[in-house]
């Protein structure tokens, strides 16, 4: 009798803990790949226009014609992050999200004055100043993923739009002395 | 070395979890789908704070997905009868501009992925009436005006309707936003 209890608790047992894993694993792995897909791609702190592995973008996001992405990931452990681009007119938005996927930041054109975007993100243990002119924040987690996103319209992107998107800048930040 | 019976439990258990998390998912998935007539769309994508069955849903969907707030996509795979979206009948599409600031048609596969290279009708490219309305055919059968072929699709096919910079009131309306009707012509026997 008692061997059967043990028996039905510790399959239970092992049943809740795969069942959590799965469920809280998932979106760490999904990032995960998603990151050592960028990291081949040479996008890691630094963004990459149309990855050459479509898998690069495709572990990130569906593939879809409306949408032109530049895509880098990053680590602000040691620097802070700082993303700039200057963007013609056109729809265009920045989104962050953290390691376990969340969507902690969105800037899309009506937010910025004349296309102007940078954006410092910053570690828990970063000390240092930020310009004023810049939209600075701490990231929810050590490592993260920014995702410049230009809509197309039309099929084609616009070729100052695709020349903003390859000239965009995700690198560690150096305060001003 | 472990019994086998302790062996047995260890693996079932393990089947069992997967099974739940599996069924969980699926659970948390359709209810959180939004149905207006044959489209289904959903709202998860882009939050933050989510519960953790829906944060693993969206990173299914893919890690890195659009907030709602710049997209919201509805999928369409049966008419409005009920069957399946296939590449021997033709189909019309009947509606007016949609409430966004760009929206685009396109065909996807049976999977849901967007077929490459296929052709889309988009709020710049479509040809309206004078009152504003458009039809979009799809199908095998060449068609003037708006025309989505499906020719060199094997199986069934979907339609996916993309919404950019959605509006937020017709997106919360109890009766959802205007999509085109999805109306079967006729199919070759």
């Amino acid at each position: 009798m008692i061997r059967h209890l043990a028996a039905a608790l510790g399959f239970l047992a092992v049943a809740a803990l795969t069942h959590v894993a799965i469920i809280l694993g998932l979106p760490l792995l999904a990032m995960h790949i998603a990151m050592g897909a960028l990291a081949r791609e040479d996008a890691a702190s630094r963004f990459r226009a149309e990855p050459q592995d479509p898998a690069a973008v495709h572990a990130l996001v569906s593939p879809n014609p409306d949408l032109t992405h530049a895509v880098c990931s990053f680590d602000v452990q040691a620097r802070a992050v700082r993303i700039a681009a200057t963007l013609p007119p056109g729809m265009w938005s920045l989104s962050l999200y953290a390691a376990n996927t969340d969507n902690y930041l969105i800037i899309s054109e009506d937010q910025v004055t004349d296309g102007a975007l940078e954006v410092i993100i910053y570690g828990s243990n970063y000390r240092g100043t930020f310009p004023a002119t810049s939209i600075a924040l701490q990231s929810p987690s050590r490592q993260g993923v920014a995702v410049l996103r230009v809509i197309a319209g039309a099929g084609a992107i616009a070729p100052a739009m695709a020349e903003a998107l390859g000239r965009a800048i995700c690198e560690p930040y150096t305060p001003a002395p | 070395m472990a019994r086998p019976g302790t062996m047995a439990i260890i693996a079932g258990g393990m089947l069992a979890g997967l099974i739940t998390a599996a069924a969980a998912l699926w659970w948390v998935a359709e209810g959180a789908s939004l149905r207006h007539g044959p489209w289904r769309s959903s709202l998860f994508p882009g939050v933050v704070d989510l519960d953790p069955y829906s944060r693993a849903v969206v990173a299914l969907r893919g890690a890195a997905a659009l907030h709602h707030a710049d997209a919201v996509y509805f999928i369409a795979t049966e008419d409005e009868t009920g069957a399946a979206l296939s590449p021997r009948c033709d189909y019309r599409l009947d509606g007016r501009d949609l409430p966004a600031r760009w929206w685009s048609i396109h065909l996807g596969n049976q999977d849901l992925a967007l077929t490459s290279g296929g052709k889309s009708v988009d709020r710049g490219s479509v040809v309206r009436g004078a009152d504003g309305a458009y039809t979009i055919h799809v199908g095998p059968t060449r068609r003037d005006g708006n025309w989505l072929a499906t020719g060199g699709v094997d199986g069934a096919f979907s339609i996916h309707v993309h919404l950019y910079r959605p509006e937020t009131a017709a997106m919360l309306d109890r009766g959802g936003p205007a999509l085109p009707r999805l109306v079967r012509e006729g199919c070759a026997s």
